[in-house]
């Protein structure tokens, strides 16, 4: 038996693995096989196509393949797609299944990415935890910033809307996040934001997260009035205003 | 509306077939809905026109409308249960409403009634409105400001942001008695106005369904019946929960002739411009169906600029506008928010498209909000009066959808440029004497100016 290699091969060496035809079978793919299986992957992404996504997915936890390319390539697909949105080539119904598929090829992942990289901490997202404030049930503009979160590399916990400032700060402690991110889509809400704020401080808590606030009626007049550590016109300027916070500047 | 099933319709909020959050709600029933509708009927913008002057379009758009509200329904956020319609009830509905309301009393009474596309016999009704927040302190005086417009029919006032030295929070004492004082403030203003009878939509400061009680008081406070008008919200999207019914309830009760507050987002659920303008269009129906309304305020405005003039946005409005006065008789206006803010050219320049973009497709205005709604006492009656110079303008001289395209055109060549840039102007206390409530010289001169740069573009102003 011969096995024809008409393209480069990617072929990871294990020595103490037997090298038997099935080994070879089911380890060494042809480079070209894996780069459209990523392409692949990125397409069913960008369609919001979530059940082949994680077959996708689930074809590279049994590879060689460095997880990292794969996560490499979601995330691309997933700013992508956030360009695409900003520039209203696309719209939210499209980032949301997109989102979707992400986050399920994510988790499939998830094994891979912890078993390869859980010293080096390369994957460790910083967590923000969103939602609309207490008394407030518009969600849109926090839904936009939460997936524009994710598309650049955080992690979102997504509360809905009408969420108690309380509620907030024990999901917050609960998920250890960088940042919370407070909406509010009316001017009688937005005191919830300073409330927040508020509460930080008398629980003494001041410092522990970044607060970023939001929503079509704040401005930055009112965030610094706050005390917010962030704010920012729209969806696509907060990921800069996060990123920011995140990384402590 | 007296076909109004109003218990019936009530009770759909706990015999609908359940969803369990509105995600799902959005992903499993809104998108696909939409999506099979805007291919079903084949809703394309070309991406130039601003006034559409395509009749059949039109009413394909009526009918994609219709059918997606039909299969959609309403989302209860409460009872998790979507409140279907079926066709018969819209029909019922649609077929029995009321085309006409008598609204305010004595000298400013006005016949509220649907129009049609290039009406040349019933005029745009013109409704003042900052839709913004003024500073307790100011803000009876600039309700005043506003009543003293000539042109003005109906008045909706500013809202007030603070009580007693504390932001009004919603659900809380400061905002129940916000909305007092400002339904006090409003009579007030009415009467040293001289304009005791003007029908006002009160109150936007009460954001809540008790607020919104509180503030209805025959003698001193929102008026019932004919007298005042009120708005409960459509939450986005085809969304609803109990404080909105409460309000609906509230408000049949109370008699008033009242509206249905519908604002799209164009890029959000909905989608592009086509979407948005099926779903902005469905949001006339689900108002007189779910909450008895008797108009709808359509505001759909940009996800990233909070406006309504960008040029899609336009487009969708003078759409909608000929959809519903083609094929139905309701009641509707279109609200202005513009980019800019008092003492540019800019906002005139906003103001003047929607006006010119609406009126002959058969809309009543709403306007003028500034700023992308952001700021506190940045409204001035000087671009209201603008806007509405310019509907009355294109009414009397008979403007048609091609000429109203043509000028829609020229004037976005001078600001579509500009929205991403901030241009708020300037604050109430600048462009008018707050005391003798009349706008400054140079505001005057330059409200003259612009107004003659935009007739030399094709609008004959009246005076």
């Amino acid at each position: 038996m011969s096995l024809q290699f008409t393209h480069e091969t990617v072929i990871r060496w294990k020595p103490e693995k037997t090298c038997s035809l099935e080994y070879i079978i089911q380890n060494i793919r042809p480079k070209e096989d894996l780069i459209d299986m990523l392409a692949k992957l990125r397409t069913f992404v960008i369609e919001g196509d979530t059940d082949n996504a994680v077959k996708a997915a689930e074809a590279f936890l049994g590879s060689e393949t460095p997880v990292k390319e794969v996560v490499d390539t979601l995330t691309e697909a997933m700013q992508h797609l956030g360009q695409q949105f900003e520039n209203f080539e696309i719209f939210l119904p499209e980032l949301v299944v997109a989102a979707d598929a992400f986050m399920a090829a994510m988790d499939v992942l998830k094994p891979k990415i912890e078993m390869e990289h859980s010293a080096s901490g390369l994957f460790k997202k910083p967590v923000a935890v969103i939602g609309t404030v207490s008394g407030d049930y518009h969600e849109i503009g926090k839904t936009v910033v939460g997936l524009v979160l994710q598309a650049n590399g955080f992690e979102v916990v997504d509360l809905g809307s009408d969420v108690d400032p309380v509620r907030f700060m024990d999901e917050a402690l609960k998920h250890k996040a960088s940042i919370v991110g407070l909406s509010a889509l009316m001017t009688t809400t937005m005191p919830a934001q300073q409330e927040f704020i508020r509460l930080l401080k008398e629980a003494g808590m001041d410092g522990q997260f970044r607060v970023m606030i939001g929503g079509a009626p704040t401005s930055r007049e009112w965030a610094d009035s706050i005390g917010a550590d962030g704010w920012a016109f729209d969806a696509f300027a907060a990921v800069a205003v996060a990123k920011d916070l995140a990384s402590g500047a | 509306m007296s076909s109004f099933r109003m218990w019936e319709v009530f009770g759909k909020a706990n015999d609908g077939p359940f969803c369990h959050d509105q995600n799902e709600y959005n992903i499993k029933r809104f998108f696909p809905i939409m999506k099979d509708v805007i291919a079903k009927y084949g809703i394309r913008w070309d991406r130039k026109t601003v006034v559409n002057t395509d009749d059949a379009f039109a009413d394909t758009v009526w009918a994609a409308a219709k059918e997606f509200f039909l299969r959609v329904g309403v989302y209860h956020q409460e009872t998790h249960r979507i409140m279907e319609f079926t066709e018969q009830e819209v029909n019922e509905v649609l077929e029995t409403l009321e085309p006409e309301y008598l609204v305010g009393a004595g000298r400013d009474q006005r016949k509220l009634s649907v129009r049609s596309v290039e009406d040349h016999d019933r005029r745009p009704l013109h409704l003042f409105s900052p839709d913004a927040n003024f500073s307790t302190g100011l803000h009876r005086n600039a309700c005043i400001a506003y009543l003293k417009e000539p042109l003005l029919d109906m008045l909706c006032a500013p809202l007030i942001e603070d009580f007693m030295g504390r932001k009004v929070a919603s659900n809380t004492p400061t905002e129940l008695a916000a909305a007092m004082e400002h339904a006090m403030n409003l009579r007030d203003a009415q009467r040293l106005a001289g304009r005791p009878d003007v029908y006002t939509v009160s109150v936007g400061t009460a954001e809540t369904d008790q607020a919104q009680i509180a503030a209805a008081n025959p003698s001193w406070g929102v008026r019932p019946q004919h007298l005042d008008g009120r708005m409960v919200s459509i939450l986005t999207e085809m969304t609803t929960n109990n404080s909105m019914t409460n309000k609906a309830l509230h408000y049949r009760t109370y008699g008033n002739v009242f509206g249905n507050l519908a604002g799209a987002i164009y890029g959000g659920y909905a989608g592009g411009p086509e979407g948005t303008l099926i779903l902005q269009t469905a949001y006339s129906i689900q108002g007189a169906c779910l909450y008895g309304t008797n108009w709808t305020l359509h505001f759909p405005f940009h996800l990233k600029w909070q406006s309504t003039t960008t040029r899609e946005l336009l487009w969708l409005q003078s759409t909608l506008s000929q959809a519903l006065a083609r094929n139905s008789r309701l009641i509707f206006f279109n609200n202005l928010f513009a980019n800019a803010g008092p003492g540019t050219e800019q906002v005139y320049h906003e103001a003047a498209a929607h006006a010119i973009a609406i009126e002959p497709s058969g809309g009543h205005p709403w306007g003028c909000a500034t700023c992308r709604n952001k700021f506190t006492d940045m409204a001035t009656p000087l671009e209201s009066r603008f806007y509405h110079e310019t509907a009355k303008a294109s009414f009397r001289s008979r403007l048609t959808r091609e000429q109203a395209n043509e000028i829609c055109g020229k004037l976005l060549e001078k600001y579509e440029g500009k929205i991403p840039v901030d241009n708020y102007g300037k604050k109430i206390q600048e462009v008018f004497d707050m005391d003798r409530l009349v706008p400054r010289q140079e505001f005057v001169d330059q409200f003259r100016r612009v107004k003659d740069e935009v007739a030399e573009l094709g609008v004959e102003y009246c005076y």
